[in-house]
């Protein structure tokens, strides 16, 4: 991806600008004239992706009130609709949502919000390790695939894009993003920039030292590259990532995820160029003690759903431009184990939201009945829809890619696409 | 077991190749106009991690043709490393004394539940977790993440920075990284510390048969890569064959530093895992087979004859074939019994080391590799024949070569180098040195000494930083979140094609701020567990000039470094304190620095 300073400077961050400070601010007057750029003013299509790590239990989350099998199954875990302590949300007369996701209730009778159950690999894996970089190179079973999903998704829209077009907010760079589109990997964007411990009014003034040795550098990556580094610093500084307040009344849960999904929140509405971002939440592999109302699960579940529904609630008129997508490398066995918890099993549930997606329905195909017969090897929820028909679908519709370009984002796969976008 | 650590290593092949005398190598530094000291620098920063104080003009001195040569034959005393490795227990232990050593909560929340210690459907988490802590220091074991975090990646900074074996420690980087494991897989992770330990660092300038049998036969590479779950099906149960579920340690944990996250780290940390199911159950009782064909392709692809090699799906299948048996031996009883059964003369089980040939698991029907036949019946010999043909191709003498190359000369090497290399590859069946010692003698190698063409990888400007300043490193561990931020985590990179060893790779705008804050905190004194002793605490009475001619000599030795010189000069006030602090910032960070 070639991209000027020019580009850049005159594609980002105007809309924001002229909007709040009632003028165009010093560093953007450089930009030559906007109304030339194809970048200016225009809001981007953002995929927003969050991986849950550990292999949520979909069964927990969205469950299937009715079977009595399940409740066999699982006599410590299973959530009865009838019981009041349970609050459980009944979405379809069938399954219901867990107590901690609520916040994403509204979201689902709004028809933004779709579920599709059933959902993971054709790989049968059980290993955390294999199962997450089969979903996020897109090739289950091919461990040699270089790159990400999602960075094919990137190098497959056919236009220029910024140095935000591509942001993980991790602490390293996710299998996903591998690949030879630029990402930014930063775990939190008030990092990002020169830092001078004990003397931060030093920092300005070193790099402009670092901007003018590396401007002056004979090597072009050098140049390139530290001008895009210090025009991002820049302009994080000006929408303001230190001091960001979300939209009126919004309040995200003061945790990772949280603060995250604010930052992603924070690019969206700044213009700065974002078209997919990615971030993860751990904790959901519940061997132990996985609990129902309480326990290590609706913890998780609670900063999940909430961190979302602050998400959405901020974006305010860019929902329109935003979808997101939840995806967990397998589900849990059907059955409970001796620890009060559930091992490592097969299909699990995802969530996608957006003002664009078939919404208020839940996509896919659970027995009816989760016997051991109706069940994979006899022990898990079988996977009925494979993940990148999903994927697929989403990243596609939204981001624009022709389903002709399917194979080359996930090489190998024929299959057709899953319609869970309007 | 000390022993028998003694035993895998010779088994593996300790033996370094013989390295030209140095009286027979010819280094053209001056016909490309180089005189001794560039020559010294150039060799340092090619063939060692950077040059530490007084380097340049020793290695000057000695002759760089007799520096070289010493490298080659990798074995000069390290009393400062060995000591300093001292604090790294695991480094003694067998793979079995680690598996008992370094153990998940997981493992013991087990057998407390069996002994009726907790009740995990009864006990309160924080009851039971104490019940854990008592239990571990009742038996001295280690947490499970200090193995892989702590010791694996702590060793490999510690080497890099003190062994005089520079070449070994920068060839073990590239070997490891070409038969790439991490510790992100639940089956690799315990076993990367003596991968690395027994399978490549003793291989790394020997014969690359050796390497490429050591790192075939590892357990991290046959679980990384499955050829631990690759095996035949027997004829009634081919129908339904599939891979045996392989469960493995929680996410939560799999990330850099030892959690994904730090605040996720606290729920994870304390979830009960799996322990490495292969580890506890005899492989024997499961029943699942099926041909894995992960390995065969990665052995061909990335190992050998380079993805245009000449070697098609077909062989893919029919090297996976080959290699159906080849496994990790089991631990404790699983072992014993297979050496009883080999002391009785029983040949169904075949052990060495920590691998084993399990003739059940052996596909014994006749193959076709590459052209050549290979009778029913060829057992564990077979795989070895492959190993021999693969080691012989010419595509892998070329593809060796062409990866040496990159990351010994640059990013895109010239054909006639990697010609010249490959034919010393193919005329010493391998010898590693022996190529070395070509590309180091080539002129092509020379010319690239002005142009600096070569980025550095994270771990490459980070360790040159610190032989650089003397750092005296006390505590690794701060440093593994700066490699994280770079773009490198150690050990941590997922595809088994290794980190990709190109400028583009390592440059985006998040890791070059990385770097630049890197050499800032380095300079400051912000890294905890390390003090450099070119900048003393107490310091601060050098002009700005002064610092500058101080520090650029150490850090660019041998190095027009006035342009920089004069963008530091303008960006140092003149009133600022400890001038020195913000020259060796500006230094370290500069696009000169990013560069060997």
């Amino acid at each position: 991806m070639e991209w000027t300073r020019r580009a850049f400077m005159k594609g980002s961050g105007l809309a924001l600008f002229s909007a709040s400070f009632g003028g165009t601010p010093l560093f953007l007057s450089r930009a030559a004239d906007a109304a030339n750029n194809p970048l200016a003013h225009s809001r981007r299509k953002v995929l927003v992706t969050i991986f849950q790590r550990g292999a949520m239990d979909g069964l927990m989350a969205v469950t299937p009130f009715n079977d009595a099998a399940l409740s066999e199954a699982r006599p410590n875990l299973f959530m009865h609709l009838t019981d009041p302590k349970n609050e459980l949300t009944d979405l379809d007369g069938r399954f219901a949502l867990h107590p901690s996701f609520a916040e994403l209730a509204p979201l689902y009778k709004e028809g933004r919000l779709a579920i599709v159950h059933g959902v993971g690999s054709p790989n049968k894996t059980r290993s955390h390790f294999d199962a997450q970089d089969y979903m996020e190179n897109g090739t289950p079973g091919v461990k040699g695939t270089r790159t990400g999903w999602l960075n094919r998704a990137v190098g497959l829209l056919g236009h220029e894009g910024t140095p935000f077009r591509s942001v993980a907010l991790t602490r390293a760079l996710p299998r996903a993003f591998y690949g030879k589109e630029p990402s930014i990997a930063v775990d939190d964007l008030r990092s990002f920039g020169i830092q001078v411990p004990n003397n931060p009014q030093a920092a300005e003034q070193v790099e402009e030292g670092f901007e003018s040795m590396y401007a002056r550098s004979a090597k072009r990556l050098m140049q390139r590259v530290s001008q895009e580094s210090f025009d991002a610093i820049e302009l994080l500084e000006k929408i303001g990532v230190r001091d960001y307040k979300p939209a009126e009344g919004v309040e995200y849960p003061n945790t990772s995820l949280g603060r995250r999904m604010q930052q992603i929140a924070l690019l969206i509405k700044s213009d700065v160029g974002l078209e997919v971002a990615f971030t993860e939440t751990g904790g959901w592999d519940t061997h132990v003690q996985q609990g129902t109302t309480t326990g290590s699960f609706q913890r998780r579940a609670d900063e999940m759903s909430k961190s979302i529904a602050a998400f959405w609630a901020d974006l305010g008129t860019y929902q329109d431009d935003v979808v997101l997508m939840t995806m967990t490398e397998f589900g849990r066995t059907v059955h409970q184990n001796g620890s009060l918890g559930t091992d490592h099993g097969r299909g699990s549930c995802l969530f996608v939201l957006g003002n664009n997606v078939a919404g208020g329905k839940i996509h896919g195909d659970v027995p009816e009945l989760l016997v051991k017969d109706a069940l994979e090897d006899r022990r898990d929820l079988p996977v009925t829809t494979d993940f990148r028909s999903v994927f697929a679908d989403v990243a596609g519709k939204h981001l624009n890619i022709d389903r002709s370009h399917d194979i080359a984002m996930f090489p190998g796969w024929e299959g057709e696409r899953f319609k869970v976008m309007t | 077991m000390i022993l028998r650590v003694a035993l895998a290593v010779l088994c593996c092949g300790a033996l370094l190749a013989v390295a030209p005398a140095n009286a027979d190598l010819q280094l053209p530094y001056k016909a490309e106009g180089l005189s001794k000291e560039q020559a010294a620098a150039y060799l340092l920063e090619r063939f060692a991690f950077g040059a530490r104080p007084g380097e340049v003009e020793k290695v000057a001195k000695m002759g760089p043709e007799k520096w070289l040569a010493q490298q080659l034959k990798g074995n000069l005393p390290d009393a400062e490393l060995d000591k300093r490795l001292e604090a790294f227990p695991a480094l003694k232990m067998t793979q079995e004394e680690m598996a008992a050593t370094y153990v998940q909560n997981g493992r013991i929340r087990r057998i407390l539940q069996r002994q009726g210690v907790i009740d995990a459907a009864k006990m309160e988490r924080k009851e039971m977790n104490e019940k854990i802590s008592a239990y571990r220091k009742e038996h001295g074991l280690r947490g499970y993440g200090l193995l892989s975090n702590q010791e694996l990646k702590g060793q490999k900074l510690m080497r890099a920075v003190y062994s005089e074996n520079q070449l070994a420690e920068v060839m073990t980087d590239f070997w490891f990284n070409h038969f790439n494991v991490t510790t992100r897989d639940g089956g690799a992770r315990s076993r990367t510390l003596s991968y690395e330990r027994d399978a490549i660092r003793p291989n790394v300038l020997g014969e690359f048969r050796t390497i490429l049998g050591a790192t075939a036969k590892h357990p991290a590479m046959l679980y990384y890569l499955d050829n631990a779950q690759s095996r035949m099906a027997p004829p009634e149960q081919r129908q339904q064959a599939k891979p045996e579920p392989k469960q493995e340690m929680a996410s939560g944990e799999m990330g850099m530093d030892g959690g994904m996250d730090g605040d996720m780290g606290g729920e994870m940390a304390k979830a009960p895992e799996k322990a490495p199911a292969k580890a506890q159950t005899p492989p024997q009782r499961r029943r699942k087979y099926g041909l894995n064909e992960n390995y065969a392709r990665e052995l061909m692809e990335l190992h050998t004859l380079g993805v245009d090699g000449g070697y098609t799906q077909q062989d893919v299948t029919e090297v996976a074939r080959v290699l159906t048996g080849w496994a990790a031996a089991p631990y404790g009883n699983g072992r014993k019994n297979i050496e009883k059964q080999m002391a009785n003369g029983n040949k169904n089980n075949i052990l060495q080391g920590d691998f084993v040939f399990r003739k059940s698991w052996h596909d014994d029907k006749a193959k076709v590799v590459l052209g050549e036949k290979f009778p029913a019946g060829g057992g564990l010999e077979e795989g070895e024949r492959v190993l021999d043909m693969l080691t012989s191709h010419p595509s892998t003498a070329r593809f060796i070569s062409t990866k040496l190359a990159r990351r010994f000369v640059n990013d895109a090497p010239s054909d006639d180098l990697i010609d010249e290399m490959a034919e010393t590859f193919t005329k010493t069946n391998g010898d590693i040195a022996a190529v070395m010692a070509t590309l180091a003698q080539s002129r092509v190698f020379w010319a690239e000494a002005k142009k600096r063409s070569k980025m550095k990888s994270p771990f490459e400007l980070a360790v040159s930083s610190l032989r650089a300043l003397e750092a005296d490193v006390k505590n690794p561990q701060p440093m593994m979140r700066w490699f994280d931020r770079m773009g490198e985590p150690l050990y941590g990179y997922l595809p088994p094609t290794g980190f990709p060893d190109y400028a583009e790779s390592w440059a985006n705008s998040g890791t070059l701020i990385a770097r630049m804050n890197f050499g800032i905190h380095l300079a400051a004194g912000r890294i905890n567990g390390i003090t450099l002793k070119q900048l003393p605490e107490n310091s601060g009475s050098l002009t700005t000039e002064q610092a500058l001619a101080m520090y650029s000599k150490l850090l660019l030795p041998a190095q027009d470094t006035s342009a920089i010189a004069s963008e530091v000069k303008e960006t140092v006030p003149a009133d600022a304190e400890r001038k020195e602090v913000q020259v060796i910032s500006m230094l370290l960070g500069s696009p000169e620095f990013q560069y060997r």
